[in-house]
């Protein structure tokens, strides 16, 4: 099995359902996604495929899971990155067995964006979603060969 | 009995720690531990009956975790909660002495079949 966007759709469901427990809806590309504040979580991948997974979050549903998740109206900043980390680690992890192997995942890692779209690589698969009226992005990046070299500072997990 | 939640995220923990109760576990003596190193200081002043833990972690990964506490001759029961379930990664978590290993994401229904028998 390889990934194409419907499995992108179902296994993000699927994590989101399962952790969180709240809808998420199968939804068109916003305009102008990038363009705004977000946040990104993602986990890197390298090995026989090197590439990252990311989730782009708007800072409103990012602040809705960690409510929903610790069932508190003020989750921290951290509790905030904690979560959306998680998404993007659990994710990342099983769409990483649909990918060539042998490869390594990387811990999470969580970022702030006042707009723009910093990701090296090319999205070879994107999804998008709505979350409490608020757009939520799921992207498959492959690296190009001439970026594999770069130190990724990854940990080996498999 | 005494179950040890090991994970960096303490969003999983918490999730484990639902989903344990949810599985019809609740009434255990539940303690958290977010690395590896703090799990193994925990365990070795303690006794664990189980130990649920993630696999990639800082510091200290589950499988170290696993690895070190069998060379110390510690047999407690062991299984993994992850991200990855990829064939070569549970073979290595049996190789170690797991017991099991669940993928997140897990439902209560796939992790009181895993603890079948075990608690």
């Amino acid at each position: 099995m390889s990934i194409n966007e419907d499995i992108l759709r179902e296994v993000t469901q699927t994590a989101w359902q399962a952790m969180l427990g709240i809808p998420l809806e199968s939804s068109g590309a916003p305009t102008n996604a990038d363009g705004e504040a977000h946040i990104v979580s993602q986990v890197n991948i390298h090995g026989a495929w090197d590439g990252t997974i990311l989730i782009r979050w708007t800072p409103t549903v990012a602040h809705h899971a960690a409510r929903v998740l610790y069932q508190s109206e003020t989750p921290s900043a951290e509790e905030v990155r904690d979560v959306v980390g998680e998404m993007a680690n659990i994710v990342g992890g099983n769409l990483k067995g649909l990918l060539p192997g042998p490869s390594w995942l990387s811990l999470p890692i969580v970022q702030h964006s006042e707009g723009g779209d910093t990701t090296n690589g090319v999205a070879i698969h994107e999804a998008w979603f709505e979350c409490a009226g608020e757009p939520v992005g799921v992207r498959v990046v492959e690296l190009p060969p001439e970026g594999r070299k770069q130190n990724y500072g990854l940990e080996e997990t498999s | 009995m005494n179950i040890l939640i090991v994970d960096d995220s303490k969003a999983m923990r918490l999730i484990v720690r639902r989903t344990l109760r949810q599985a019809g576990f609740d009434g255990h003596d539940v303690a958290e531990a977010s690395t590896g190193k703090e799990a193994l200081t925990m365990i070795r002043g303690k006794t664990f009956h189980l130990v649920l833990s993630d696999w990639n972690m800082p510091e200290m990964s589950g499988i170290e975790l696993l690895t070190t506490l069998r060379k110390e001759g510690n047999k407690v029961t062991f299984g993994f909660v992850t991200s990855e379930g990829t064939a070569d990664m549970r073979l290595r978590a049996s190789e170690a002495g797991a017991r099991f290993l669940l993928a997140k994401p897990f439902s209560p229904e796939t992790l009181a079949e895993a603890l079948r028998g075990l608690l």
